[in-house]
């Protein structure tokens, strides 16, 4: 296991040159290439589709400067530097106009995933396209009735001549209508343990029988859809791992949902700079949540370099992946908070994402889905019970 | 203080209750965000019908009770209406509307809709009210409008104010109440790891602080009534009381029914989206919660802070049962 979490993380860390070397190298790139955050030509204002594009044209520019997948290794494309890197880059990046958050899913989870259980074929098509922001993917994982409880799904997948027929419904599936790609979970054999039963599908999503229904948000996107799979054919080379070994391709994936968190989140900095423009910076109770939103952030770095730290031993995380989820989600409602009181009232009202005061609306609607983005606050204090403290697992049915 | 409602004002909030789920309930928020005529044309009437002309909520307790169940009820469906405005008309100025205003930028939920506005000051100066032009945003909070306050006109005393308040503080107990009712149904019903949620007793932790808060809310809110009329010059303090826990009670409630229901807390076809975006403006208009535990404290020092079990010694607590207390040393401050 520890090894197989290791292919995006084996690069050995920077030490303080080098580190300080990579971040004027991407400052001046960056400076160059990415328009200003707030400018007409900003590419994070859109939603929905012109959005997406943005994100599509980001990761091109991106991949033709020589600034994707920063931590993949060399042979698959990558730069093979370490994820502190990466880290770096997408702080910095998150300062300008631009954002390749639909390649999230695709970089962050689908390529390393690929990695460790796809053929030299499967290898071969995706990861290039994924660096060059050619496909965008979809995690197809989520059921409506199979949330936290993710093994029971219920979307099934028969033989069919070489192939499979795929029936069911998924949800929760980020950008589905705008990808080119999903990775799908589907149950081949329900005689089996539940778990033993599931297989992992590359799906394209030009495929007939797919449908997509977007779910309006309450910030007024509509990332998440709910997708209905009705006879969709797929091909036999189109698993991924082993036939009923999806379980295991599932767990690498979500072990590096982690490597998403909170690159493009406005910070204590721009927390600041909302007191300082409404003169506040002097008031006792606005210097407090200052500083508690500084110190959080403070936190979350050392904990990434923990993680990091780890993940370069090949030693396992335990439960700080869970630990670092919980704390993330926990700083972005609190930052939350604070950027819409120091907004004022006019977070009411504004209209335009690009003001402060319409940027922390976003991300006060926007906070509650980073509860439950990659297992709810539930699902994370019963992974920290039960491998950081050892305490019995929660009980549950056989 | 008798914590129970009187029968008549029950039977009427269950009858507002009804009506208003019969006009389309929640439906009506979503409604009107893109047909802002829906107030006028489909709730105006249900409310007129339900007497809201006719309640006077200043001139005695069951009236005073029946508008702050009318407000908790139409906080339980976000119902897009100023309901608050209407009720806590002037005296003097039983059809005008009226709305708490503060500080530089003034923001007025419904101030679109016809009628005569007047805004109070925090320190109770009235001065009429008037929409201006512009775009509005319908993400977060889809009524509310831009205002300018035109010349002093008059003033509103203290309970005036505090009605205002207390109004408000009973729409947000509404639609808590709701959240939490959501909150016991979804995770009965939801099953994962072949069983009800509500099966985890880290789940039931989450519904039982939720409801605490609600329960403490709605015995705040009517003892704050009962004061109202009780103990009038201890109104205002008492009201932004109410009004600070009001809000510390939303951040629990709304934020328990929203992890409990998962990813359907923020989609718009699930009803706790409008009630989590129908609270945002009686949240933080006219003040937000910093501001509010300010006046409160300012309050306090202006003309001290009793409830119902004053401490033996303390000159001019208030007796539980009395119908008036004694005049309470430097209640009678400007």
């Amino acid at each position: 296991m520890a090894e197989r979490r290791s292919v995006v993380d084996r690069a050995v860390p920077p030490d303080a040159d080098e580190m300080a070397a990579f971040v004027s190298a991407a400052t001046a790139w960056l400076d160059e290439h990415a328009p200003a955050k707030g400018s007409p030509q900003d590419r994070t204002a859109g939603r929905d589709r012109e959005f997406v594009d943005g994100c599509r044209w980001w990761q091109r520019q991106l991949h033709d400067g020589g600034w994707a997948g920063i931590s993949w290794p060399v042979e698959f494309g990558g730069q093979g530097r370490s994820v502190l890197c990466e880290l770096a880059f997408a702080r910095l990046q998150a300062r300008y106009g631009v954002s390749s958050a639909a390649f999230d899913v695709g970089i962050g989870m689908v390529g390393p995933t690929l990695m460790v259980h796809g053929n030299p074929e499967q290898q071969g098509r995706h990861l290039p396209a994924l660096l060059r922001g050619d496909e965008v993917w979809s995690q197809m994982f989520s059921e409506p009735d199979a949330g936290s409880d993710l093994a029971s799904l219920r979307t099934e997948a028969r033989p069919d001549g070489d192939g499979w027929r795929v029936d069911g419904q998924k949800v929760w599936t980020s950008y589905a209508r705008f990808a080119d790609r999903a990775i799908l979970l589907a149950r081949t054999d329900p005689e089996r343990p539940r778990h033993r039963g599931i297989t992992c599908f590359l799906l394209d999503m030009a495929s007939p029988g797919i449908e997509v229904r977007p779910i309006r948000q309450m910030n007024g996107m509509a990332e998440f859809n709910q997708v209905f799979l009705t006879d969709v054919p797929v091909s036999a080379d189109a698993v991924l791992g082993e036939v009923h070994g999806g379980w295991a391709v599932a767990n690498t994936m979500l072990g590096s949902e982690r490597g998403l968190v909170g690159t493009e989140w406005p910070g204590s900095d721009d927390l600041r700079a909302l007191a300082a423009a409404g003169d506040r910076a002097g008031e006792p109770l606005v210097r407090q949540r200052l500083a508690e939103a500084y110190v959080r952030e403070e936190l979350l770095r050392y904990f990434d370099l923990r993680v990091q730290d780890l993940l370069a031993a090949g030693r396992p995380l335990g439960g700080l992946a869970s630990v670092v989820s919980l704390f993330f989600a926990d700083h972005l409602r609190r930052s939350a908070e604070v950027g819409t009181w120091l907004s004022g009232p006019e977070v009411l009202v504004a209209d335009d994402p690009m003001t402060p005061a319409g940027r922390w609306q976003f991300h006060f609607l926007t906070a509650p889905s980073v509860r439950i983005a990659s297992g709810t606050d539930e699902i994370q204090r019963n992974i920290i019970a039960e491998r950081a403290l050892g305490l019995p697992r929660d009980p549950r049915p056989g | 203080m008798n914590p129970e409602l009187p029968a008549t004002v029950v039977e009427f909030a269950d009858s507002a209750e009804r009506a208003l789920a019969a006009a389309g309930g929640s439906e009506l928020h979503r409604r009107a965000e893109t047909e802002p005529s829906v107030r006028v044309d489909a709730v105006e009437p249900v409310l007129t019908r339900l007497g809201i002309d006719d309640l006077a909520p200043r001139g005695d307790v069951e009236s005073a009770l029946c508008a702050a169940e009318l407000c908790r009820v139409s906080g339980r469906f976000g119902l897009p209406y100023p309901v608050e405005a209407v009720l806590g008309a002037p005296p003097g100025e039983p059809d005008a509307r009226l709305a708490l205003v503060d500080g530089g930028a003034h923001w007025v939920e419904h101030a679109d809709l016809p009628g005569r506005w007047l805004g109070a000051g925090l320190d109770g100066s009235l001065r009429p009210l008037r929409p201006l032009a512009g775009e509005r945003n319908r993400t977060l909070a889809p009524f509310v409008h831009p205002v300018a306050l035109g010349e002093r006109v008059g003033e509103l005393d203290e309970v005036g104010r505090a009605l205002a308040l207390d109004l408000a503080s009973c729409r947000v107990l509404g639609a808590l109440e709701r959240a939490l009712e959501m909150a016991v149904d979804h995770v009965k019903s939801r099953r994962q790891f072949d069983r009800p949620l509500s099966d985890f007793q880290a789940v039931q932790f989450h519904v039982v602080d939720a409801e605490v808060a609600v329960r403490g809310l709605r015995q705040l809110v009517r003892f704050t009534l009962w004061r109202l009329v009780a103990a009038p010059s201890t109104a205002l303090t008492d009201a932004w009381a109410l009004r600070s826990f009001a809000i510390e009670s939303a951040r629990t409630v709304l934020g328990a029914a929203e992890l409990l229901h998962g990813a359907l807390a923020f989609c718009d076809e699930h009803d706790l989206t409008v009630l989590t975006r129908s609270l945002q403006a009686p949240l933080r208009l006219p003040v937000d919660f910093e501001r509010t535990t300010e006046l409160l404290v300012a309050a306090i020092d202006g003309g001290g802070f009793d409830g119902l079990f004053h401490r033996a010694g303390d000159p001019g607590g208030v007796r539980a049962g009395a119908d008036v207390p004694p005049a309470r040393a430097g209640a009678a401050r400007s």
